[in-house]
């Protein structure tokens, strides 16, 4: 197992030579930025780049750029201040940034390049019809609005809790859903209240009142590029590029930007395109590289995560499987570890691979392999063992050797079962592949994950519907491939006996 | 002097001896933890003889046939096939000298007839022009045109049908024994008969040397040179047909022979 995936690591480090790998957070400012710099180093260097945008929270981007998964992607000082430092104190803008750039050196050896000029920090937002202004106001109604917040604030040192304390506020009215659930609960105003952010585009959509931070509690978060070490001395052209982003945009800049993406549903690439163009930062006559479409890309990736996942699972389920049949003693043990698996929730298992592999394919595709073995190892099980033992007696006296009682007899007769084995655990994986999105392992899964955070419909149906047609279509493959298998006496005995 | 020559002449005659007799089994035994199976058997069989195996369900009689071909290793004792202790040679070439007939044919369903019955031919590597005519000419002897049923698979033959190709494997190779357990007892009288007397036939025709195992009298007085009648894994009784009707050794054997009446 282990030397499978160093294999795979391997192979997907040799095509990724030369790769500069950007990362984004799931929120639509941090994936234009990636876009951005995405895009400065395409137009202005020799070197390629590989999108991991849309890849998950603070913690795995982070887990990934310490660990080399990720080479660049944009941070927030607040939010590293708090999450990675885990410090509780307030201090000012600078100080924060001063101290980020010190101890992320020393520490991790990943360096702050300078912010990009805007604030993003934390807003507490209202419906326009409240007629409160500022967070400490919020005292004179804490009894009757209602809070939806998402995990994140709720949790984070310098969230909801911290907020409440600080402010003296009671609050308890409060539900936990996804931010972009949100807003939609407030428009609907089944919520009145909701925590945002300073530069959200959403903001002007649902016409919503951000409440004054007069006692100053959140901490600043000015975004900038944060990278690995060994990339910014292997590729030293990257330091002066990413230099020229310095103070390119500012609070309101960011909204429209965001505005743009979010809520009028522009192309994070032609944005961030067109905002390095006007700023200068890409030379005048570049041409936009030819891209792939978003579909055909995400389906691709979506096969291979499947494909190489079953493979991998046949080729260690199978043998396992014929393994414990021939020795039941084992037989407990190997079906009860991968039944415990199988009851994992798939998103924990891909959260448990990130601080081991990781984010990206290899940890999806390990992921993936562990799930499909459970239908593949018990149904070769269920076939070595379900072979008549009559049959099996003739073959020892007909003076068959165990290999050829193996290869002649148990495995021709079991094929079928092993192959709807081999079938459930294909179309398990089309399904669960979606979820690899979330670590960063694309597939269709990509659309699914834009589509909630945006709060899009058409995103969230362009990753299930093409996800479940799949599943059919790769079903229904499958099951003429378990008729062909099927040796023909057996074919003629079922045919017979119906 | 004269003592070497009478040593000389007792030799010769252990070696004639010998030569007629296939099976010697001597102080065979069969033990599972504290349950005893099969004890203390003795016996011989001659090249050419029917050995007939009978007793009631447990008595150790397919238990014992089973030893024969090691498909159930012996706790102790020794089975000598042709003079050689088979306990001591290669399992897997023991088995290939001996056929084996099941009681509902044990063929595998996802073989044609043909490449059921060449099954051990094509183990012992036989050129495949060989096993072409072998299986033809099986087939004939037990009665099924090889041109019909040749491309057949089991799940399209009769009960009967799949017993005579069952019995065409165990021949296949012309081993020089053939161990049967209840060939025949799931078929149909009309078949079971017409099958037994297939039986003698090849028997006679080849000169092989039978064990088979039955719970049919009847049975074992038609096919039978020698019986052997079993009582919790003991033999009671082992002698011609004749001799076990007229002489009963045992009250068991007794009540057993009124019992099948």
């Amino acid at each position: 197992m282990k030397k499978i995936a160093i294999v795979l690591a391997l192979l997907i480090s040799l095509y990724a030579n030369n790769t500069i790998k950007v990362g984004s957070k799931v929120f639509p400012e941090s994936r234009l930025l990636g876009e951005m710099i995405s895009i400065l180093i395409e137009q202005n260097t020799s070197l390629k780049v590989e999108r991991n945008l849309w890849m998950g929270g603070t913690k795995i981007c982070f887990e990934a750029l310490n660990s080399g998964a990720l080479d660049v992607y944009c941070e927030y000082t607040g939010t590293a201040w708090n999450v990675v430092l885990k410090k509780k104190n307030r201090a000012s803008a600078d100080v924060v940034y001063k101290t980020l750039k010190k101890q992320f050196a020393d520490t991790y050896d990943l360096h702050w390049m300078p912010p990009l000029g805007f604030n993003n920090t934390y807003v507490i937002v209202v419906n326009k019809e409240w007629s409160i202004n500022t967070v400490s106001e919020l005292v004179t109604v804490q009894d009757k609005i209602k809070l939806a917040l998402n995990h994140e604030f709720m949790h984070r040192e310098d969230g909801f809790y911290a907020m409440c304390k600080f402010y003296g506020l009671d609050l308890p009215n409060v539900t936990t859903m996804e931010h972009s659930l949100a807003y939609k609960a407030i428009s609907e105003k089944t919520v009145d209240c909701t925590s945002a952010f300073s530069t959200d585009g959403k903001l002007v959509k649902y016409n919503l009142k951000a409440l004054r931070d007069d006692k100053n509690f959140f901490p600043p978060y000015f975004a900038a590029p944060l990278v690995y070490g060994k990339t910014l001395r292997k590729y030293p052209e990257l330091e002066p590029l990413f230099n020229t982003l310095a103070g390119r945009l500012n609070d309101e800049k960011m909204t429209k930007l965001n505005y743009r993406v979010e809520i009028k549903k522009e192309d994070f690439y032609d944005v961030a395109y067109e905002f390095l163009k006007v700023e200068g930062l890409i030379k005048e006559d570049s041409v936009k590289k030819e891209r792939e479409s978003q579909m055909t890309k995400l389906t691709r990736q979506h096969l291979l995560l499947v494909g190489i996942s079953t493979i991998l699972a046949i080729l260690i389920g199978v043998p396992l499987g014929i393994f414990i049949g021939k020795y039941r003693s084992f037989a407990p043990l190997v079906l009860g570890t991968t039944g415990v698996m199988q009851t994992i929730p798939s998103l924990a298992i891909l959260a448990i691979m990130v601080p081991i592999f990781g984010i990206g394919v290899v940890p999806s595709i390990i992921a993936l392999t562990l799930y499909a073995l459970l239908p593949i190892i018990r149904n070769a099980y269920t076939g070595i063992i379900s072979v008549d033992p009559e049959l099996i007696e003739a073959a020892r006296a007909m003076g068959m050797t165990n290999m050829q009682i193996l290869t002649m007899l148990e495995i021709p007769l079991s094929t079928t079962i092993v192959m709807a084995g081999v079938r459930t655990a294909t179309v398990i994986c089309v399904g669960t592949a979606t979820l690899a999105a979330f670590i960063g392992g694309g597939g269709l899964g990509e659309f699914i994950l834009t589509g909630i955070n945006l709060n899009d419909n058409y995103l969230i149906l362009c990753g299930t519907i093409p996800a479940a047609a799949l599943a059919i279509f790769v079903d229904f493959l499958l099951s003429r491939v378990e008729k062909w298998i099927e040796p023909q006496g057996l074919k003629i005995q079922r045919e017979l006996s119906n | 002097m004269g003592c070497r020559g009478t040593y000389v002449s007792l030799e010769i005659g252990r070696i004639n001896n010998e030569r007629k007799i296939m099976i010697t089994v001597k102080n065979l035994g069969k033990m599972y933890d504290d349950f005893v199976a099969v004890s203390d058997l003795n016996f011989t069989v001659e090249r050419g003889e029917t050995l007939c195996f009978i007793g009631t369900s447990g008595c150790g009689k397919t238990t014992t046939l089973k030893m024969l071909n090691r498909l159930i290793e012996p706790t102790s004792g020794e089975i000598l096939l042709s003079g050689e202790n088979i306990l001591q040679q290669n399992v897997i070439d023991v088995r290939r000298e001996m056929g084996y007939v099941m009681q509902r044919g044990g063929l595998f369903p996802h073989w044609t007839v043909k490449r059921n019955i060449a099954l051990v031919p094509s183990l012992l590597g036989w050129p495949n022009a060989k096993i072409q005519q072998r299986v033809d000419e099986l087939l004939d002897l037990v009665n099924l045109d090889p041109g019909e049923y040749r491309d057949r698979f089991p799940a399209q033959l009769s009960g009967g049908q799949r017993q005579r190709v069952g019995i065409a494997r165990a021949f296949a190779a012309d081993p020089p024994v053939i161990l049967m357990d209840e060939p025949f007892s799931a078929l149909d009288p009309v078949t079971r008969k017409q099958l037994q007397e297939k039986c003698i036939e090849l028997k006679e025709k080849f000169e092989k040397t039978i064990l088979f195992v039955t719970h049919d009298l009847e049975e074992a007085f038609l096919l039978a040179d020698k019986i052997m009648i079993m009582d919790k894994g003991k033999m009671e009784q082992y002698d011609t047909p004749e001799n076990i009707k007229n002489s009963p050794a045992t009250e068991f054997v007794e009540k057993f022979l009124q019992s099948h009446e």
